[in-house]
């Protein structure tokens, strides 16, 4: 073995074990700086074997976005439909919550019930309610609203009754204007709308007066709202005034009615028949 | 030998191994292509080229790696200067020989990281199975990697 290589084995032996014993903050600081300078390839390393996958993940997220807008789209169309449901309830239970704050608050014995059934033809105004004779419904008997009156039971079956409605032609119903006490006798007129006859000559009632029911003639109790004065005129035979009533139930939404079976317990006043 | 770029190109060979395994694919490398690397530099040029360039390829390693600093430079300068004396992988055949040249290296380069971590009062990692894929897959990069260092030091 010549001079030269027995040198260049000792170089290496002596090169090894530097490295092998490499004092720590010399092994640190050599570490920092290769690792400081190999960096920028490792991230141009990084860049282009990242590409596949990312290109990889793109694709698959693609798709993945497009399962989870499917998914999406199904699970936001059910929602809307609950919340439309929801709606419908939660307006259900407003309207049942109105009806049953003004069952308990009305010194009145009322018997609820629901329309079930309208009038068929166009001059008659009445509707069918789901109580009869069985639960004590008798012909006569007032039919009220949250709004006000609504008519009287003419027609009892075991399970269900007819109910003229006050703005049937064929309705009176005892009336007083709220304001002025100005008595008269309200009936249908035209479609949806009443009319107060006899009131006196010179009326002091006029457009927004409230007028009541004034509990004569026994159908009716006292004190029950009919509706709202919309005019005030001169009569036919000039001996009395009338005026036009825009009632306060609104009878094309009719669903939930009372019908007003008595007086309860402990109240005073007018019992119906 | 042309030291810069070929300082370069280990530094990126240091930095792909470095980065495969970095990947969120976790793409593992099985081999070694640092330790292929001073072997072909070894094979193709002078003993002092040799010895430096597996200097500084086991130090590009260990500075991407959580290892111990200066065990892959101990392991590769012995191989290196081995590879030189043996002069390998000349003429028609050597392809063959680049690859048993590897696969030989790697089991060489395995004894000596057991023996300096040994030395060194280390734990040392890896295993049989590991060893030998390792050495299966140097072995069959080792032909290429040699062809491209020599268009490099040529």
């Amino acid at each position: 073995m010549s001079i030269r290589n027995v040198a260049r084995l000792a170089v290496a032996a002596v090169l090894v074990c530097a490295f092998l014993a490499l004092p720590a903050r010399v092994a640190v600081s050599t570490r920092l700086l290769l690792a400081q300078a190999l960096f920028p390839l490792v991230r141009c390393a990084r860049v282009v074997l990242d590409a596949p996958g990312r290109l990889a993940a793109s694709l698959a997220s693609r798709r993945r976005i497009e399962e989870e807008n499917a998914l999406l789209r199904r699970q936001c169309a059910e929602l809307r439909g609950q919340v439309s449901a929801l709606g419908g309830l939660k307006e259900e239970k407003s309207r049942l919550q109105r009806l049953l704050e003004f069952r308990d608050s009305s010194p009145l014995a009322l018997l609820p019930a629901e329309v079930i059934g309208r009038d068929t033809q166009r001059w008659y105004s009445g509707v069918v309610i789901d109580k009869g004779a069985r639960r004590g419904v008798r012909p006569g008997m007032a039919v009220v609203a949250e709004g006000g009156v609504v008519g009287k039971v003419v027609d009892c079956a075991p399970e269900i009754s007819t109910v003229l409605l006050i703005v049937d032609r064929r309705s009176r119903v005892g009336g007083v204007v709220a304001r002025t006490r100005e008595t008269g006798l309200a009936g249908g007129s035209s479609f949806n709308t009443l009319r107060l006859d006899y009131l006196p000559r010179r009326p002091d009632a006029r457009p927004g007066d409230r007028v009541l029911t004034s509990g004569l003639g026994g159908v009716y109790p006292r004190g029950l709202e009919i509706g709202t004065v919309i005019g005030v005129y001169d009569g036919e035979t000039g001996l009395s005034s009338c005026a036009d009533i825009s009632p306060s139930v609104d009878f094309s939404r009719l669903e939930a009615v009372f019908v007003v079976t008595g007086r309860r317990a402990g109240e005073e006043g007018d019992v119906p028949r | 030998m042309r030291a810069l770029p070929a300082a370069f190109l280990i530094g990126l060979v240091a930095a792909v191994q470095a980065a495969c395994a970095a990947t969120p694919a976790g793409i593992r490398l099985p081999a070694d292509p640092l330790l292929v690397s001073v072997l072909s530099i070894a094979a193709l040029c002078g003993a002092e080229a040799a010895v430096l360039a597996a200097a500084f390829a086991g130090m590009c390693k260990d500075a991407l790696s959580t290892g111990p600093f200066g065990v892959s430079a101990a392991v590769f300068i012995p191989l290196a200067l081995l590879m030189n004396r043996l002069r390998l992988a000349r003429g028609p055949a050597h392809w063959a020989v680049g690859s048993a040249a590897a696969f030989a290296g790697t089991l060489a380069a395995a004894a000596l990281y057991l023996l300096f971590t040994a030395l060194r009062g280390e734990p040392a990692y890896g295993g049989p199975g590991p060893l030998l894929a390792a050495a299966l897959v140097n072995a069959c990069i080792a032909p290429p990697l040699r062809l491209a260092w020599r268009l490099v030091l040529r």
